[in-house]
């Protein structure tokens, strides 16, 4: 299954790439870290979904926090067959069904994103009321490390320790970068994983590109006995996959343009 | 509906007698108190959780709960559970359309002593400005109750700013239903004081002064800011030969301005003149009615403004 995983993580920058060049505009960079995170996640049956039924009342719900990751789970929404791969063309366009960052009227999507900071509270907050309902689902939150700027992310980690949301998972797109700079230039998040320790989390850190290591952190989400949520911080690398983007700040929003189109196509072969 | 002389008790009596009957109903408190929050606790606590000293989380929570179903009302000091956490308000409940009620407490200068960070003299400005949010601004205990049920009953987000009073009883306390949006509390030939919350129980005092100056205005209580009732307003109006608005608010985007946009939208031209809290910020400290009286907003002040206007 490994095998056919990365091959679908391939196929998915593919076509995030030339969905993004066809619009002239998006975030390939940090949709980029997490695709592996991603492709697992839908493709790996970690996630329980039903995509001719979006709105299922025993799914889990899974918030994309960094929303501007967007990019990335517009393709794969798509090919799940949540919506028509064709809306993919209309990509930002006018009237398109799919916007810059995400929100709750496309199929799959769960909440209105694109503001930093948001998606962990809204997260803990579907995760206290599974609970209050008796129902099973798992809520999961992918969060940026810039997002882990923002201080209403550690209001919604003590919030979701305190009250014990253990069907809360939290996975950190570690790319070490922001939109301008490095994180640890900019406000310091190390030590990242003592911090989520600290504030009552179980915490593991894998390679977020390596499948082997994103299933080892996500193979007993549902049978795990620990009364705390769980935060994966996955060491990702941004604009993985574009040898010339990756971990440059510029692969937040900057897109190839002339001879290095085709040096990115030739990349992502 | 009891007949209640506290707005605390009477929104936390009627909202603790709505959750016992629907376990879908779910409050939290951004660490801000009321007496029957023990009830709650011993009795439904799945459906009661102070959530401590953080109000942006406290909107994204009650945002996440509504999604799962919940009817969830949120309550803090007004200025905290509006200003502090705007953009949570806005994306987490107000965008995706969510029966959240934030329950605001301490409108206006309530809180005088604590100084500026505690007054909220801006919150009908900002909340307006978020398409889908209902905001009712209630004049008296009967109506808080009642408005609590409403807000149970009715979909998408709302705002309740709380005064702690003391209010003149207006409404008999068997009435439940106010939906219409604004009320005549009393009828005037020269005049027509337009006022909100608190500035209810401030008008009927200054109607009086003003009859000993041989004017005779009359009160309308508008109490639903969003959406307002157009009709009933202009209908309230319509023979009135000036209007005065009346808020213990910023008179930028108050109800002042309210009320002046739906009569420049109708084309209706009556004079009117705004009272509110102009633009600044009070950092004297002093009782309520003291801090007011530096506004003009005590009842001589809002007397000599309207008998030096209409002069």
């Amino acid at each position: 299954m490994i095998e056919e995983l990365v091959k679908k993580a391939g196929e998915i920058r593919k076509q995030t790439f030339e969905m993004v060049m066809k619009a002239g505009k998006g975030h390939l960079g940090g949709s980029f870290s997490c695709t592996e995170i991603l492709v697992a996640l839908y493709y790996g049956k970690i996630l329980r979904f039903d995509s001719s039924n979006p709105r299922w009342e025993e799914r889990d719900r899974f918030i994309l926090s960094k929303a501007h990751g967007s990019n990335t789970l517009y393709v794969i929404l798509a090919d799940l067959g949540f919506y028509l791969a064709s809306e993919l063309s209309s990509f930002l366009d006018d009237g398109s069904l799919l916007s810059g960052h995400t929100d709750n009227r496309i199929p799959g999507v769960e909440i209105v994103g694109g503001s930093l900071g948001h998606g962990l509270g809204v997260a803990s907050g579907i995760a206290l009321g599974a609970k209050l309902s008796g129902k099973d689902y798992l809520t999961f939150a992918l969060i940026g490390d810039g997002e882990s700027q923002e201080g209403s992310i550690w209001e919604a980690a003590m919030f979701a320790s305190h009250h014990g949301l253990n069907n809360l998972i939290a996975v950190t797109d570690r790319n070490n970068l922001g939109s301008e700079d490095y994180t640890e230039n900019t406000a310091r998040l190390e030590p990242l994983a003592d911090k989520w320790r600290a504030f009552g989390w179980d915490v593991t850190s894998i390679d977020g590109h390596s499948f082997d290591e994103i299933f080892g952190a996500f193979k007993d989400v549902r049978t795990r006995q620990s009364s705390r949520p769980l935060m994966v911080i996955a060491r990702t690398i941004k604009g993985k996959g574009i040898s010339f983007l990756e971990n440059t700040p510029q692969s937040h929003h900057t897109l190839p343009t002339g001879q290095y189109i085709d040096r990115a196509r030739e990349d992502l072969k | 509906m009891k007949v209640y002389t506290d707005t605390r008790d009477a929104t936390f009596e009627e909202l603790y007698s709505i959750a016992l009957q629907n376990p879908d109903v779910v409050v939290l408190s951004a660490d801000t108190g009321a007496r029957i929050f023990k009830e709650f606790q011993r009795n439904i606590p799945k459906q009661f959780l102070n959530v401590g000293v953080s109000e942006q989380n406290a909107m994204s929570v009650a945002a996440g709960l509504a999604l799962t179903g919940k009817k969830v009302f949120v309550f803090g000091i007004s200025n905290f559970v509006t200003l502090r956490c705007y953009e949570q308000i806005k994306n987490d409940i107000c965008c995706m359309d969510l029966p959240v009620t934030v329950l605001g407490m301490g409108t206006g200068y309530v809180y005088s002593i604590d100084g500026p960070t505690h007054h909220i003299t801006q919150d009908i400005s900002i909340m307006r400005a978020l398409p889908g949010m209902t905001i009712w601004s209630p004049s008296d205990y009967t109506m808080v109750g009642a408005l609590v049920h409403m807000a149970y009953k009715s979909p998408g987000p709302k705002y309740i700013r709380i005064d702690k009073g003391p209010f003149t009883p207006i409404y008999d306390p068997g009435k439940l239903d106010f939906s219409d949006g604004l009320a005549t509390v009393k009828s005037g030939k020269d005049l027509t004081i337009v006022a909100t919350a608190i500035m209810v129980t401030q008008a009927l005092k200054v109607v009086e002064e003003l009859a000993i100056h041989g004017v005779d205005a009359g009160i309308v209580d508008f109490y639903r800011l969003k959406p307002a009732n157009n009709r009933f307003f202009l209908e309230a109006v319509s023979h009135s030969k000036r209007i005065v608005t009346l808020e213990e608010h910023t008179i930028a985007g108050g109800l002042g301005s309210i009320v002046c946009e739906i009569m420049a939208d109708q084309g209706t031209t009556i004079p009117v003149k705004r009272i509110g809290i102009p633009d600044n910020y009070r950092l004297e400290v002093g009782s309520r009615a003291w801090v007011q009286s530096l506004d003009g907003l005590d009842v001589y002040g809002i007397t000599k403004t309207i008998l030096d206007w209409i002069e």
